[in-house]
């Protein structure tokens, strides 16, 4: 329409009433729309160009604070004394219907260990108060990130960013792997589009699994609810992590043993020789777009496959050795640091991941299934409403990085039951010496040449830096002996 | 002897305090793990004396506390606004001196104080009326007749649970 691509003058333009970015075509970014906020709060930096900022003149003493700290001072208030905050003026107003607040108020309270109704967000639902009834009184002169951000990032759409993937990143699909073929493959991320196809779980939907088990309460995140009701919150949430239910019975619930079946070429499952002593390692997983996991390592090295039944989901991953960017690691790896929400990473450290070497990313869809080798960071995100299984396993061609991970980082070693299993490695070890012991015994080998490799290397870094440095031994970061206790 | 260290607060006064004492701060902890020892006071350009005082107070009667790290506690985020006797009377200063403090902790890095100072404020707001907290806080009130109206209406569903 050659109207609309004539220029139109300022004083033409309607009242602006949402930020829009154009889609480019050379950017995956900005296809996102972003709505107003509810109250029409918006980011502190836009109070520069205004006059007034009830942030400031309408939080009476507390305008000192920080937003943090308001609401970490509100974080101690249950519901009545938020609400009485509420009716004090436009500020306090907008401090105390902060969503953060009253889901940690709804996840701690009774009322969610006993059926109730979703009224699309946490605050209402605590209330009990359908939207309808609710006042949403505009404070267009309200500027603070600490209650714009979240609603912001509620707002995006991981689709773009997980669109126009660069060749040289794509993970690696075929339709099917023989069992002679995967040790060949057993330490790069792939995607198998055949095997799921045929699993009767392949006809699963959120949809048919409501019918059957809407009662049956299922784990998400801290709190277990009934499926009808998790289904019925994951529709209807703006919430800029939605809850994801990862639960790990499913199996029990469901009755479905048979209805799925780890493809072929993965060969035997190694750590199920750990018995009724074995970690979790099978779950369901239902959860809206935007939901998913942040940048993490699967426990104890296994390795994992990842089937989707339904939706689509996107996978973004990084070698052992390269730290996914925005994320941090302790010298140790014991801990790692990743504060920012799935959508707050994708805004902020999606386009650089995607430039750094060793990342690869890639699109599951429904009948497909994800292979994470062991040691792979990964993030993971549903672009749409996605139902999908997944199980963590060791195949044998892993079983040498179970043994060096259970030995060598006993404080990371999670998921067994410390009361019975004083020591998974011994457990491990000894149940492979009686049912595999030449697996064992090769992947001891493998092992012990590993770590020949890196003494040796460890001595040649040693002397190397000892000659850059002239013998100091400075080393940033990952120093193992001189640290800051003095 | 205990090793002493110079604070300087804002309006330049100069505070000698033992190093244990002042490491209670995370924030001057680290500053003292990477410069080692030195002769200069450290600035604290945001806290004045009366409060940084008052901040000093605190860590020498805290200093045998065990070590705050990033416990669990602080994930679980307890609602418990319990305090114990001594912060109690500690805290019992104009409302101003205890934001004061608050800002103080926050800056400092003081995880312990700056929670025994939230729960203070919590406190002061629990069971209150709006009128009330509007009070205690210097809030002025600045809806509109026909705002109060809609929240009065829309709290009218909050009741019958």
């Amino acid at each position: 329409m050659p109207s609309s691509t004539r220029p139109v003058e300022d004083s033409q333009l309607p009242p602006q009433k949402r930020v829009k970015f154009a889609p480019l075509h050379d950017d995956v970014s900005r296809a996102t729309e972003i709505q107003p906020h509810p109250l029409r709060i918006k980011p502190s930096g836009n109070a520069l160009g205004a006059t007034t900022n009830l942030r400031d003149t309408s939080t009476g003493l507390f305008c000192i604070f920080p937003d943090e700290l308001i609401l970490q001072v509100f974080g101690y208030l249950g519901s009545e004394d938020l609400v009485s905050l509420g009716k004090t003026s436009k500020g306090m107003y907008g401090f105390s219907r902060a969503e953060e607040l009253w889901k940690q108020l709804f996840i701690e309270s009774e009322l969610s260990k006993n059926p109730f109704t979703w009224q699309g967000t946490w605050r209402l639902t605590y209330l009990n108060r359908p939207a309808k009834y609710d006042s949403q009184i505009p404070l267009p002169n309200f500027y603070s990130d600490c209650l714009y951000r979240p609603w912001h990032m509620s707002q995006i759409t991981p689709g773009p960013y997980a669109s126009r993937i660069p060749v040289a990143n794509r993970i690696q699909r075929f339709d099917n792997l023989d069992p002679s073929e995967f040790p060949s493959y057993s330490s790069i991320p792939f995607i198998l589009t055949d095997p799921v196809k045929s699993w009767p779980a392949y006809k699963w939907t959120y949809q048919t699994l409501c019918s059957q088990f809407g009662s049956t309460p299922f784990r998400a995140e801290a709190v277990d609810w009934p499926l009808s009701i998790y289904i019925f919150y994951m529709l209807n949430q703006v919430d800029e992590s939605p809850l994801y239910l990862f639960d790990r019975n499913f199996v029990q619930k469901t009755n479905s043993e048979s209805a799925f079946q780890p493809p072929e070429c993965f060969g035997p499952d190694y750590f199920a020789v750990l018995g009724e002593q074995r970690p979790d390692h099978r779950w369901m997983i239902l959860g809206p777009s935007r939901s998913g996991s942040t940048f993490h390592k699967d426990p104890n090295a296994t390795s994992a496959w990842n089937a989707v039944l339904q939706g689509e989901k996107y996978w973004i991953m990084f070698p052992p050795t390269v730290t996914p960017p925005g994320v941090f690691v302790s010298d140790d790896q014991a801990e790692v640091t990743s504060p920012l929400s799935i959508a707050e990473w994708l805004v902020s450290f999606h386009s650089i991941a995607r430039k750094t070497p060793g990342c690869v990313e890639g699109i599951c869809k429904a009948g497909e299934i994800l292979y994470v080798p062991s040691g792979w960071w990964h993030l993971v995100v549903n672009t749409e409403d996605s139902l999908a299984l997944t199980q963590n396993f060791v195949p044998e061609d892993k079983v040498s990085n179970v043994l060096e991970f259970l030995d060598e980082q006993r404080v990371s070693v999670s998921g067994f039951d410390c009361d019975k299993v004083m020591d998974p490695y011994g457990l491990f070890v000894e149940r492979m010496g009686e049912q595999y012991p030449e697996v064992l015994e090769r992947a001891q080998e493998q092992l012990r040449e590993r770590r020949e490799k890196r003494e040796r290397k460890t001595k040649w870094e040693q002397l190397v830096e000892a000659k850059q440095t002239g013998g100091g031994g400075f080393s940033f970061g990952f120093g193992g002996g001189d640290s800051d206790s003095d | 002897m205990a090793v002493q260290i110079k604070l300087m607060s804002s309006d330049q006064a100069m505070l000698v305090v033992d190093k244990e004492v002042a490491e209670r701060s995370v924030l001057i902890k680290n500053m003292l793990d990477d410069i080692g020892e030195v002769d200069e006071a450290i600035p604290i350009p945001n806290v004045n004396e009366a409060v940084l005082k008052k901040v000093i107070e605190w860590c020498e009667h805290h200093k045998g506390d065990s070590p705050s790290t990033n416990d669990e506690e602080s994930d679980s985020r307890k609602r418990s606004t319990d305090i114990e006797e001594w912060d109690q009377k500690f805290m019992q200063v104009d409302q101003e001196m205890l934001f004061e403090i608050i800002l103080a902790a926050n800056y400092l890095d003081i995880k312990p104080l700056l929670d025994v100072g939230c729960k203070t404020v919590a406190n002061m707001i629990k069971g209150k009326s709006p009128e009330e907290i509007r009070k205690t806080f210097n809030i002025q009130n600045d809806f509109t007749a026909e705002e109060e109206e809609q929240i009065r209406r829309e709290n009218e569903w909050a009741e019958d649970r």
